[in-house]
């Protein structure tokens, strides 16, 4: 009786993550990591997937709204409806060559699942890939962001209202991130 | 028969019209700056493509703030950049492709506005203008001891107001337009 009293609140949790999209990595998520991976010819192996739906960020959203001066990252918080993470440890540990190459080969492959890239950044050997879903008719739903260095590949995609995203960084860092 | 001719005519010519028309590489103001990658091996390189639905937005979101700069980001059609620190031995060779960049442009009627050859540094600034006003501008530059930019902004342009996207964007190279 007692376990099936703990048992209850457990699998609710669970549900209630797993329905709002938690722990796990989309279908597109896959295909894009897969994509990725196959270049790098099995010298990157899983180190951590998961994924923070709707309920996860609201939390977050509210554990950071008590904190001081976070107005900013509230804002920026409602505005993301998922985030999916995953991150991939480099076995061999060697610079990553050969620069923008893997970028580029991967800016075709991307382009048939409707990707389109719109940064592509090399500083002191980190390796950085902004992409966005290409959709010209419809408001900015999803941005995928790229980085790899000699330690590990980490991805993340972000879904939701990256317009809004946009409107904050412009409002209060402009697009210099890029530049400088 | 001959109007199910012209209708077939139109069913299938209307759609090719339309992709070529979207085709930014069609555009007068386009410059083709060929294949960098061969430059793009070292640290510190940046490549931003940002076509006309995301130039759009950020018109949209900035409607509100600077008007001006929104009306300006409207006639915009393409923003690409790129910039990379090549090591002497590509400098000449990146110097040749700034050279065999300026023949074509010339070639395709745009007008040279800004010719500098100055200790080593190279800096050219063309525009593409059409009974409408400006289609394009381009800049190349390389110092080598810093850095090569290319720049091409597609659509109409405002060469007084270039300034407002060089303080909102920190395009480099971009404020060379007003001081020469």
């Amino acid at each position: 009786m007692k376990a099936k009293l703990i048992m209850i609140p457990i699998i609710l949790f669970l549900s209630s993550a797993l329905l709002t999209g938690c722990f796990g990595v989309d279908r597109e998520f896959c295909l894009v990591r897969d994509s990725i991976l196959s270049q790098f010819a099995n010298r990157l192996y899983t180190d951590l997937e998961f994924s923070i739906g709707s309920v996860g960020l609201s939390l977050a959203g509210s554990m950071v709204s008590l904190a001081d001066d976070t107005e900013e990252v509230t804002e920026m918080l409602s505005a993301i409806s998922g985030v999916q993470v995953g991150i991939y440890k480099n076995k061999n540990r060697e610079r990553t060559k050969g620069g923008f190459a893997y970028l580029k080969k991967l800016d075709g492959k991307l382009r048939k699942s409707g990707w389109k890239n719109i940064i592509k950044n090399i500083d002191s050997g980190e390796i950085t890939g902004v992409y966005i879903k290409d959709d010209n008719f419809n408001p900015l739903t999803a941005m995928f962001v790229i980085n790899f260095d000699k330690n590990e590949l980490v991805l993340v995609k972000l879904e939701g209202e990256i317009d809004k995203l946009i409107e904050y960084s412009l409002a209060n860092r402009k697009l210099d991130v890029v530049f400088n | 028969m001959l109007q199910l001719k012209n209708y077939l005519f139109l069913i299938f010519f209307f759609p090719a019209l339309l992709l070529a028309q979207s085709d930014i590489t069609k555009h007068p103001g386009y410059a083709d700056f060929g294949d960098l990658t061969e430059f793009e091996q070292g640290d510190n390189v940046t490549e931003v493509f940002i076509e006309e639905g995301l130039i759009k937005m950020v018109a949209n979101l900035s409607k509100s703030d600077d008007p001006q700069l929104s009306n300006m980001l409207n006639d915009l059609k393409l923003v690409k950049v790129n910039i990379f620190k090549p090591d002497n031995r590509a400098g000449k060779d990146v110097r040749s492709r700034i050279e065999k960049i300026d023949k074509e442009l010339i070639a395709k009627k745009w007008e040279r506005i800004v010719k500098v050859r100055d200790k080593n540094e190279v800096v050219n600034i063309y525009v593409k203008t059409s009974a409408s006003g400006f289609e394009g501008l381009t800049i190349t530059t390389f110092d080598p001891k810093g850095e090569a930019v290319f720049v091409n902004i597609v659509g109409r342009i405002d060469l007084d107001k270039i300034g407002k996207l060089t303080e909102k964007f920190n395009i480099p190279s971009l404020d060379k337009v007003n001081q020469k």
